[in-house]
């Protein structure tokens, strides 16, 4: 039996074995939410205000799977976090092999279309929802070796500034928060030399840290937020 | 399952939130998409999703009514009550099949 109080903010936060992720995850069990996590390795630890989901986003099946514990156990969705990303290849667009094109565009840009498309059905109810997505300085600064990934981040910006302007009357909002770098597996992956040229062109040429992440985001999902929606935040002064 | 039955109970749910002008008559010729109807965009998305947690929770299986297949016909399935009515009984027959 679910013995949630009624009023604790449930949130979905994609891609926590590690990571902004992982972090995210535990920052916000810190803060009383309910958190649902997944990704495909399960986390080593455990809380009673976290549930974890061994899931593949990059299979419909498996998101449409968590959907439906969601609507059965739990029951509502006040924020959902599209966090998991992949930066499989960095290297020049004329190698770049059809099958890393496609598992990194299901990854990156159509598991986010698919979270959204069930969690705006789940959010309307209460006519509440805070949706982030996670973009990346790569947008901006268009770096040769990483055509691939930053497709799928602007694909994603595109999208979260329409997708803001279809729920706004329903009390959901949309926004992007693309971190410049910060220390992770999947930012370990960039050549630190290409990678210091890179900040360099940013107002903060340092890494960022985990909280600058989870600063914004508090702000975005309190309920007073509801003005600020389709916006595009980087951080580090891109 | 009486199709009709189920999307007038949704549709008596979404009347609930909706001002005097958006009423949405429960009609099998009540326009539920484009220029003449009533809903806009979000209460299209919400009819549906109603229906699908409807069905979800008489028959215990998520059928997803905004599929490929509807997407893709000619004659749009979300024109009106009666050919959403058809096209959910469709879906419903195949998933007993
Ligand atoms: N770190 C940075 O410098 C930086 C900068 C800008 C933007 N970002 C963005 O921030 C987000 C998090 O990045 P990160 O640096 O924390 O990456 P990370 O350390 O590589 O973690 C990525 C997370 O996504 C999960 N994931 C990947 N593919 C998945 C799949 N198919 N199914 C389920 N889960 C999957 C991974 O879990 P499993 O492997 O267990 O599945 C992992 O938990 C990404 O959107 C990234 O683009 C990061």
């Amino acid at each position: 039996m679910n013995t949630m109080p009624e009023d604790r903010k449930v949130i979905l936060i994609t891609g926590t074995s590690k990571g902004i992720g992982l972090y995210l995850a535990q920052h916000y069990i810190s803060k009383g939410f309910q958190v649902i996590g997944c990704s495909r390795n399960s986390v080593d630890f455990s809380d009673s205000l976290y549930t974890h989901i061994c899931a593949d986003i990059s299979e419909e099946q498996d998101i449409l799977e968590i959907y439906k514990f969601i609507r059965k156990d739990i029951k509502r969705l006040d924020v959902l976090i599209n966090n998991a990303a992949i930066n499989p290849a960095i290297v020049s667009a004329a190698l770049l092999p059809y099958e890393t094109i496609s598992q990194t565009f299901r990854t990156n840009v159509f598991a986010p279309m698919l979270f959204c498309r069930e969690a705006v059905k789940l959010m309307t109810r209460n006519k509440f929802g805070r949706i982030i997505n996670m973009g990346s300085m790569a947008s901006k600064h268009e770096v040769p070796g990483e055509a691939l990934y930053t497709s799928t981040k602007t694909a994603l910006n595109a999208y979260s500034r329409v997708l803001a302007k279809e729920v706004a009357k329903a009390g959901i909002t949309v926004n992007v928060i693309a971190p410049s770098a910060i220390k992770t597996e999947l930012s370990g992956k960039i050549n630190p030399m290409a990678l210091q040229e890179v900040l360099s062109r940013n107002a903060i040429a340092e890494y960022g840290e985990m909280n600058d992440v989870s600063n914004i985001i508090d702000v975005l999902i309190k309920e007073e937020s509801s003005a600020i929606t389709g916006q595009i935040i980087y951080l580090g002064g891109v | 399952m009486d199709v009709l039955e189920l999307i007038y109970e949704v549709i008596d749910e979404l009347n609930l939130d909706l001002g005097p002008s958006e009423q949405l008559k429960k009609d099998e010729n009540s326009v539920i998409f484009g220029p003449e109807s009533t809903l806009d965009s979000m209460g299209l998305v919400n009819l549906i999703t109603l229906i699908e947690q409807r069905i979800e929770e008489k028959t215990g299986n998520f059928i997803a009514i905004a599929d490929e297949r509807a997407m893709s016909m000619q004659e749009s399935p979300f024109k009106t009550v009666k050919t959403l009515k058809e096209y959910i009984e469709v879906l419903l027959n195949e998933y007993n099949a």
